[in-house]
Parts: C-alpha cells; structure tokens; sequence
C-alpha cells in the first residue's frame, strides 16, 4: 500500500463516519458536561482522534461505544483543563431552567433536555458517565463494565447511586423553578 | 454530603428507572434527536478538519515548499545560511542539556514521519480517578494531541497527525471480547466496516444521482450481508428514501414502523419521518 492509499482510504471511511455519527458525538460530549460554546472544539479534537484511531476499530465492536470512550476520555480531560472554570460556575446559584422561546412542539422537550443536563451536572463525574451510559445512551452492563475496566458490581452499584443523585437533582430544580 | 459508591458491590442489576425519570430522560433524547444545532454545523466541521488536521499532504517535501517563502530564502541566504548554523548549534547544545531534566513534549524537533513513541504524558497516572483510567478503546495516546488541536492547531502537529506510521501492535488494546456477541456486529468474514460503508456510500451515491432503484439493490445486499450492522440505521434511512422515491409509499411506512420499534431512541428517527412527512 502506498503512503497515498494510507492517507486517502481511511479518509473515504472516515467522512461515513464523521457524518453517521456527528450528532452522536455532540450529544454525548453534552451528556458528559462539555459546554454548548465549547462543543463544536471538543467534537472536533474527538474526530482528529477518530481520523487516526479508524484503522485500529475493531468491526466486530459496537461503533458507538468506541466512539463514546473517545468522548469519555477527551470530556475528561477537557473538564481537568477547564477546572477553573468549572469551580467558578459552581460557585454561581443553580441555573434557572428555562431559556429563550422555542416552537412550542420543542419548548417542552428542550426544558426536559436542560433540566436532565442540570441535573447531570450534580451526579458525581465517575457515576454520571455510567448513567449516561446506561440510562441514556443504552449500553448494556456488560459493555459499560468493559469499556471503562470496572467490575460489573460496580457499574451496578454506580448506576443505583448516580440514580438517588440525579432524582434529587431533579426535584431540587424544579422546586427552585417552582418558588 | 455525596452519596459514595457502596462499599460493597451491587450483586443484582439495578431495577428499571421509575416511570417519572423514564419520561424526563426520553423527553431529553427526543431533543437530542432533533436539535437543528447538532446537525448545522455537520460539513462546515467536516471541511475545517479536512482542511487542517485531515489535509495535510503526505509528502514531507511539500510542507517545506509550502513553508513561508521568506524564511526559506533568508536560510538559503549565504549570510542567513552561517546564522542558521549558529542557530541549529546552540540549540542542540540546549537540548541536551535540557534532556532528562523534562519530560516536556518536543513538538518543535520531532518529523512527522518519525514513528511516535508511547506517549506516556497522555496516560492518566495511577492516582487519578477511575474514570481518567485507560479505556480499552485505543485512545490513550491521543487526548494530548487532542487538548493541544483545541488550544493551538498547529499544522506541523496536524501533519505528525496522519503522516504518523501504524501504531505497534502491543499498543493497540483489543476489543472485549465479548463485543463479538454484540447485536451491532458486522461479520468480520464478509469484510467488516469498510465493506459496510463501501456498500452505504454507493446507496447513498444512487440516491443522489436520482437511481433509487441500484440504491435499493445495494441497501437489500447490506441487509442480507449485515442485518445488525454498524451502519444498519443508515442502511433503513435509505432504503425508506429509495421507496419512497420509487413510489412505494405504502411499503416506505411500513418500513419507517419498523424503524420506530428497532430504533425508537435512535438518532436518525427524526430524519426518517420527515422523509414520510414530505410523503404525498
């Protein structure tokens, strides 16, 4: 194979890739608490890895959990690097879950969406990525216990924690939207 | 107080989400299935990455022809070329001093066409949180050249991107094994991804190219090929559009149903019933 064959043939697959899979990226880089104004870099930095790690994905795997580790590690690493930034936001009071107006067909599932990403922000970062996981992307146990090299207990045990946490997340929002 | 993981691990599969949080987090998915904002910006990021980080050429010669002409000739300068010398010698002399005293990332002196050595700056050290730990997805050597695309886009580390030799095998972490069994599995025996989107793309080139009828005998042989493929959502799309464009609007729903109940989360539901929508 020719250095041109190496560049060009895994570009072809890649733009498959790239365009499958974009909103996936997005959506999960949200779900792991990247910021809407930093998303479009963040999803950017995970296809440069994409670009160079499609040579080495395995068929017989599931597309999208390789590509959620991808987020998952490049999110985190994110938040390490953003840590000043983060500590001021937690300083600030609780977002107020509502926003600009929208059609009213996606006013509804837009506030869900906000509250479900508040509350997400409340849910410890190991356990917020096994109920996002689990519970929003639907990956099974086994998958989620070996992707992140954790025993299956313990994603058990994470997801019915991040549960208690995230549903009291909700119900302290929606008492402050409600007073 | 957070509540902690337990002490012990959970034996039982935790039990399924109560009604109220069910409906909050499928209200959430149905706009994250449908935000116009996940989807503008689509090619405009594929067109900056194919243009910087992607698109770079693979000759080395042409990263220096394309280097900025006044540099070249100020170095070709008899005089410039004596500075330059002078230059290239202390700093060799500055390096090996600095040599074993940092563990910094040497981007400035490293070829693009040198192989990377593990780069151990990107594996998360023993003491970080569990999360941070390395995930058996082949990305650990890669979140460094990532944080630094998203602070300096540099194009030489662009171009150490793909000019990059194949990694050694010990580097490349496999699979679980269990994902052999997963639902989504294409057959590795039948050619995998690449024949997977080989098969995709074309269906998806006939549909543009107003031939409905080839991309249907295409997405039909991606079906009996892969039924739980990798791109299988894909491979419904078309084969809704390329009913619906031949007319068979009748089987078009019928096969949009389907979609519903195998994919009723999935990403490209919105998309589908458009296609429906358009309809007459």
């Amino acid at each position: 194979m020719t250095k041109a064959d190496a560049v060009c043939g895994p570009r072809a697959d890649f733009r498959t890739v790239f365009r499958t899979h974009y909103r996936f990226v997005r959506v999960t880089l949200r779900r792991l608490g990247v910021r809407e104004n930093e998303l479009d870099d963040v999803a950017q930095d995970i296809f440069v890895i994409v670009y160079r790690k499609l040579d080495t994905f395995r068929s017989e795997g599931s597309m999208e959990l390789w590509l959620f580790g991808i987020c998952l590690r490049v999110a985190s690493r994110h938040r390490r690097l953003a840590r000043h930034r983060v500590q001021s936001q937690e300083e600030e009071p609780i977002e107020v879950i509502d926003g600009s107006p929208l059609p009213d067909d996606h006013a509804e599932v837009e506030q869900a969406r906000r509250l479900v990403l508040t509350a997400l922000d409340a849910v410890d970062p190991q356990r917020r990525a096994v109920f996002v996981m689990h519970d929003l992307n639907e990956f099974s146990a086994t998958e989620i216990a070996e992707t992140l090299s954790i025993p299956l207990g313990t994603v058990y045990s994470r997801i019915r924690v991040a549960r208690e946490e995230f549903r009291q997340a909700v119900t302290r929002l929606r008492a402050h939207r409600g007073s | 107080m957070k509540p902690n993981d337990s002490p012990m691990d959970d034996l039982e599969p935790p039990p399924s989400l109560e009604p109220e949080l069910r409906e909050l987090l499928d209200a959430a998915r149905r706009r994250d299935a449908t935000d116009p904002a996940d989807e503008a910006g689509c090619e405009e990021l594929l067109a900056r990455l194919e243009a910087t980080a992607l698109g770079t050429p693979p000759s080395r010669k042409d990263d220096v022809k394309d280097a900025p002409r006044s540099t070249l000739s100020w170095i070709l300068h008899p005089v410039g070329t004596v500075a330059s010398l002078c230059l290239l010698a202390t700093f060799a002399v500055g390096t090996g001093t600095r040599e074993g005293a940092h563990d910094e990332p040497r981007t400035s002196q490293s070829s693009p066409l040198e192989p990377r050595s593990p780069d151990r700056s990107a594996a998360p050290p023993h003491q970080e949180a569990p999360e941070d730990r390395p995930i058996p997805t082949h990305v650990d050597a890669l979140a460094s050249s990532a944080s630094s695309a998203s602070s300096a886009r540099a194009p030489v580390q662009v171009a150490r991107v793909h000019l990059a030799p194949p990694r050694a095998p010990e580097r490349q972490m496999p699979m679980p094994a269990a994902k052999s069994s997963s639902p989504r599995s294409s057959d590795p025996s039948h050619g995998g991804l690449a024949e997977e989107i080989r098969l995709i793309e074309s269906a998806r080139a006939r549909m543009t190219a107003k031939d409905p009828t080839t991309a249907l005998r295409l997405v039909r042989e991606h079906e009996r090929r892969f039924p739980d493929g990798q791109l299988a959502q894909q491979r419904e799309w078309l084969h809704i559009q390329a009913l619906d464009e031949m007319g068979s609007v009748k089987e078009a729903r019928e096969r949009t149903e389907q979609f519903r109940k195998r994919f009723p989360g999935g990403l490209l539901l919105p998309s589908v019933e458009r296609t429906l929508d358009a309809a007459p």
